[in-house]
């Protein structure tokens, strides 16, 4: 983490590996499409980059302080995003040659059913599911995060999870 | 009451719940995770279950390989370019300028040792760089063993001579420099007397110091009629140290104030024929009227 903070690249590069899958998931289950979801990780970590010099352990974890910037980000994009409204963009990503279309395409759908479902949560609820099981954070992790107590999350984390039991049980 | 009690349960079941869901999140089976909770199998079941497929497809949102790897770039490429242009900090700036100062002044300290050194050969006393001449001899000196050691002095002395020399040119001769010549051929008496037995190369380049110092005492005598003293003083080394080195006679300067005009001083004087020489025959270079043979010089001023 120091060697990142003085700008060693190797260093830098292990941080990226290790955060970005957790990252672009959290950024995808709260976004409604893969290129939101891109924009908003590319933001991230260059906001990461830009702040990582202040980051200071003192009992709050590296991975709590990412995930504290990209829920800003996240929550900043989306506030963007209802202001302009904007029509439903158009999916030019580039396909994962490795997999079958088929698949692809349920996947997306689920993931899309998935999105609804959730958003349809009140927001805090929606933030621990995304967090906990987006980027993949613990409970400690996803209270340090959102400033709140771990009894807290739990107690959030169960009622959505809860409210989201019906509707999987619907599909 | 009844509130209370269901809020109770509501938050052991997040509880209970958080800590299922946390050892399926350690990679534990589900079946195995529930199997840990018999009472609460069937309500946490369906809870498992459905984190379980939340997870699992939202885990599976990939990004493209192409914008992981050019995201990748671009957050490597920001960072060098923030540590490139990372503003210096005054503690820093000040830092480094003492260390810049520190490298310049010892560099110009060096430069003005090794400068020293290289231009110290033709150094007199008063001179800046004197002082390495001498630091120059005292490290032959050291480094010299033996015999050599004897040559060594032999040179020192015959250098003391040559800036008294110069020094007398300029009427600018003190008593502590013929104090120094006085010490050089103390000393080169000494290693006289410790080697016993010194060569004849050595005993013909003492012959020819004795007789140009008494020569250029007899001249600064004549120069600098406040130094008659120490003059004398200084020939009586001399003549010691030639007498311990077996050089026989050497014509001296008496420190008598008759030396008169002092016309045409010694460095005209004839050498004396030989060593061999016996202590009475004087060969005089000297301007003086007073010969004396060597050994007891009077003295008295």
């Amino acid at each position: 983490m120091e060697a990142a903070q003085r700008g060693n690249q190797a260093a830098l590069a292990r941080l990226y590996e290790h955060y970005f899958p957790r990252v672009y998931r959290y950024a995808s289950a709260r976004l409604a499409n893969n290129e939101d979801a891109e924009d908003v990780t590319e933001e991230i970590f260059l906001r990461v980059i830009d702040n990582i010099d202040g980051f200071s352990f003192r009992g709050f974890p590296f991975g709590a302080w990412v995930f504290r910037i990209a829920r800003n980000e996240v929550v900043s994009h989306v506030r963007r995003q209802k202001t302009r409204s904007t029509t439903a963009p158009l999916h030019d990503s580039i396909a994962d040659q490795t997999r079958d279309h088929v698949t692809e395409l349920e996947l997306k759908l689920d993931i899309a059913l998935v999105r609804e479902a959730t958003g349809r949560l009140p927001e805090a609820q929606r933030q621990v599911v995304e967090l906990r099981f987006g980027a993949g954070l613990s409970v400690a992790e996803t209270a340090q995060v959102l400033k709140k107590s771990e009894n807290n999350v739990k107690v959030l984390q169960h009622k959505a999870i809860a409210r989201l039991q019906s509707w999987v049980r619907s599909q | 009451m009844i509130g209370r009690l269901f809020h109770r349960d509501h938050d052991d079941r997040a509880a209970l719940l958080a800590e299922a869901q946390a050892l399926v999140d350690d990679g534990l089976d589900l079946d195995f995770v529930l199997g840990l909770y018999p009472d609460d199998t069937e309500w946490l079941a369906p809870l498992l279950e459905t984190t379980t497929v939340i997870g699992e497809t939202l885990a599976a949102a990939e990004p493209s390989y192409y914008f992981e790897a050019s995201l990748k770039a671009r957050f490597l490429a920001a960072a060098r370019e923030k540590h490139q242009l990372a503003p210096v900090s005054p503690v820093e700036r000040v830092r480094t300028a003492f260390a810049a100062a520190t490298v310049m002044v010892g560099a110009g300290a060096l430069g003005v040792v090794a400068l020293g050194f290289v231009t110290a050969g033709s150094a007199v006393p008063g001179d800046w760089n004197y002082t390495f001449k001498l630091a120059n001899e005292r490290m032959q000196y050291s480094l010299s063993r033996g015999n050599d050691r004897v040559n060594v002095q032999i040179s020192h002395t015959e250098t003391r001579v040559q800036e008294i020399a110069q020094l007398s040119s300029r009427g600018d001769v003190s008593a502590a420099e013929l104090e120094k010549l006085q010490r050089e051929y103390a000393d080169l008496k000494a290693q006289f007397e410790r080697a016993q037995q010194i060569d004849e190369a050595q005993r013909a380049r003492v012959k020819s110091l004795a007789e140009t110092s008494t020569a250029l005492l007899a001249d600064l005598r004549s120069r600098q009629a406040g130094l008659d003293t120490a003059v004398a003083t200084t020939q009586r080394t001399l003549d010691d140290t030639a007498a311990a080195a077996g050089v026989g006679a050497v014509t001296t300067v008496t420190p008598i104030a008759t030396a008169a005009p002092a016309a045409s001083p010694s460095p005209t004087a004839s050498p004396s024929p030989g060593p061999s020489t016996s202590p009475g025959a004087s060969g005089t270079p000297t301007p003086a009227p007073t010969h004396s043979p060597s050994p007891s010089p009077t003295a008295a001023p």
